[in-house]
């Protein structure tokens, strides 16, 4: 067989560092994508999972800025470009949802005039042209009578169908890649279900590669490819979701998982729980992170920068976790809930 | 104490009038009954009436129609005086803590409020009260001084929670009580919850969207759609067997995390 070198990923982001003031909030971010490829990035509040897609965008605000890093899309860096180059990207290749949709639409502009807005901010068409385009939009993402409802306001519109007029307005102009920032975390379970189908559906037939952000695991592992998972600014692990939810190899990452409470969670006993906080920014131990609340952790921890590395061993495909000892294939899961459940309750 | 369920719902009905002018009827027709030392679990969409319902129990509305009973006492017939003495044995626990405390006020005061309002014991004994309640709920004593600033969203619901019990209640309403934490803080407190309720024998009405969490801290649960208790039943029947197709869909709506991984890590030998 040849070697076939892998083709050039699509949104490539390379040590991405993001600051507030000189205090480095988000720290050496590195993932790829490729067309119609989707990573969840998952991690708790304050580990820098929505900072990190604002900054991908260029849509962070002072004091909020990128220290350092590239954000490569199709090999181009949407970093240094200016102002004006990086407006006609921002929409047309690459766009954003957020959790809260009655927040992004304005309240005073009929969703048929914010949805037409966004057409012709990057494409030349007559405003009758952007309207039918609203109508076929809004017709997609499942909105009924779709021309009747070009006229109406947000507030006319529940939760879930103001965010099906977000996910129209980003798909518009037929993005190659889609932030989604916890997209459905607002919404009740089975508007959430039907939304993801949605997105599910979407970027399926228009190739839309996304990046989906939430505190959800239960969420990202039924829409994502791949995950990242982040704490404390960093990403701890990254993997391909299928070996992420039977094997991960963080120890954060395990205690994560068994910390969350789904419909197939042992009820018989006390929830696994990480003890301890995260670190604030700012004020981070040496070595690893997430050392002070790890039940594995001994000097050696402690100690100069700690790598994102390949995990390795059989099973372990291409996952990559930020730890020196990480758990591999042939690790007894069976007594990490144990060792979690132990130490100091510091909630 | 008399025999019976702690709490019982008749046939309650609370209705709203809507800008246009209409009757919208949040709360339609309610009947259910809360068993003493029971977690009674209370699940539905945004607009299903759970909120308004644990509302018109806690009378912080009233109900238009139908009763509802506290310890075999009909409290919409209960004068002011009968029904202050009653409220300090209902308390309530919201979903935002940091919202739900003075953030002028250092812990020690915020739990103490209701002891001060009941005016109960001396200003020491007091003290010595928030002590035991900080203690109750896993928070070092040094908190005390602290402002609800200064604590995360969970020491922050611990304080919520310390409060509540402040007075030993009978009864604590907890309405999205863990909805706003994170995972990992919100395991946290879903197992102080049940450590207190096997502690101090108290009777829960646990109002949540997500049925897992419902589903860990409940025994008995009720499924609201669009004002009316559409099902109750036992965790095992709801979960397994659910009877109304509105359950069944909400069943089906919830995402997995992964039920191999989950068995995996979980074994009951090792847990602990």
């Amino acid at each position: 067989m040849t070697a076939v070198s892998p083709p050039a990923p699509l949104l490539d982001v390379r040590d991405l560092e993001v600051s507030v003031g000189d205090t480095p909030v988000v720290r050496s971010v590195s993932f790829q994508l490729a067309p119609g490829e989707r990573l969840g990035i998952v991690g708790e509040s304050g580990s820098g999972k929505t900072l990190t897609a604002l900054s991908v965008i260029g849509l962070h605000r002072a004091p909020v800025r990128v220290s350092g890093g590239q954000v490569l899309l199709s090999g181009t860096d949407l970093l240094t470009m200016r102002r004006r180059e990086i407006d006609k990207v921002r929409g047309a290749r690459i766009s954003m949802i957020y959790q809260d949709p009655s927040t992004s639409l304005d309240p005073l502009i009929t969703i048929g005039a914010q949805i037409a807005e966004a057409i012709r901010l990057h494409e030349p068409v007559s405003r009758a042209q952007a309207r039918n385009r609203a109508a076929e939009l809004l017709g997609d993402v499942g909105v009924p009578t779709p021309r009747e409802r070009l006229g109406a306001y947000p507030h006319e519109f529940s939760g879930g169908m103001r965010q099906r007029v977000m996910i129209a307005i980003a798909l518009a102009c037929q993005p190659e890649v889609l932030l989604c920032d916890e997209p459905t975390t607002a919404l009740d379970v089975t508007t959430q279900a039907r939304v993801l189908d949605l997105l599910d559906r979407l970027c399926r037939e228009h190739g839309v590669a996304s990046v989906l952000i939430t505190h959800d695991l239960a969420v990202a592992s039924g829409f994502c490819d791949k995950i990242a998972v982040m704490y404390a600014g960093q990403m701890v692990e990254q993997a391909a979701a299928a070996d992420f939810f039977e094997r991960p190899a963080h120890p954060y990452s395990a205690a994560l998982l068994s910390a969350s409470v789904d419909l197939a969670a042992d009820i018989s006993q006390p929830l696994p729980t990480i003890a301890g906080q995260p670190p604030v920014a700012g004020s981070l131990p040496a070595g690893c992170a997430f050392r002070s609340r790890c039940p594995y952790a001994d000097e050696a921890c402690a100690t100069g920068e700690i790598e994102l590395r390949s995990v390795g061993g059989p099973g372990s495909g291409g996952t990559q976790a930020r730890c020196i000892r990480p758990f591999t294939a042939s690790t007894n899961r069976g007594q990490h809930a144990a060792r979690l459940t132990q130490g100091v309750i510091d909630g | 104490m008399a025999d019976g369920p702690l709490v019982s719902v008749r046939d309650v009905v609370k209705s709203f009038r809507t800008p246009d002018g209409t009757q919208f009827r949040a709360v339609d027709g309610v009947t259910l009954d809360i068993q003493r030392g029971a977690a009674f679990g209370l699940v539905g969409e945004s607009g299903s009436g759970k909120s308004t319902l644990s509302r018109c129990i806690l009378r912080l509305t009233e109900s238009d129609e139908g009763s509802i009973c506290f310890d075999g006492q009909d409290m919409g017939t209960l004068s002011g005086r009968q029904l202050r003495r009653l409220r300090s044995r209902i308390q309530v626990v919201f979903q935002d803590p940091h919202g739900s405390l003075n953030r002028r006020k250092p812990v020690a005061e915020i739990i103490a409020a209701p002891l001060a309002a009941h005016h109960a014991g001396s200003r020491g004994q007091r003290a010595q009260r928030v002590a035991e309640l900080l203690d109750l709920v896993q928070l070092p004593a040094a908190m005390t001084g602290r402002r609800p600033s200064e604590l995360s969203g969970g020491q922050a619901q611990r304080v919520a929670i310390a409060r509540a019990l402040a007075l030993s209640p009978d009864f604590v309403v907890l309405d999205e009580a863990v909805s706003a934490l994170d995972v990992s803080i919100r395991a946290q407190i879903l197992n102080l919850l049940r450590d207190l309720q096997a502690r101090l024998g108290l009777t829960y009405l646990f109002i949540s969207h997500d049925l897992g969490v419902v589903r860990y801290l409940c025994e008995e649960i009720g499924v609201m759609q669009r004002g009316r208790l559409v099902e109750v039943a036992a965790r095992d029947e709801l979960f397994s067997a659910p009877k109304h197709p509105y359950t069944q869909v909400l069943l089906d709506a919830v995402p997995v995390v992964n039920p191999r991984r989950r068995s995996a890590l979980t074994t009951p030998e090792d847990a602990k």
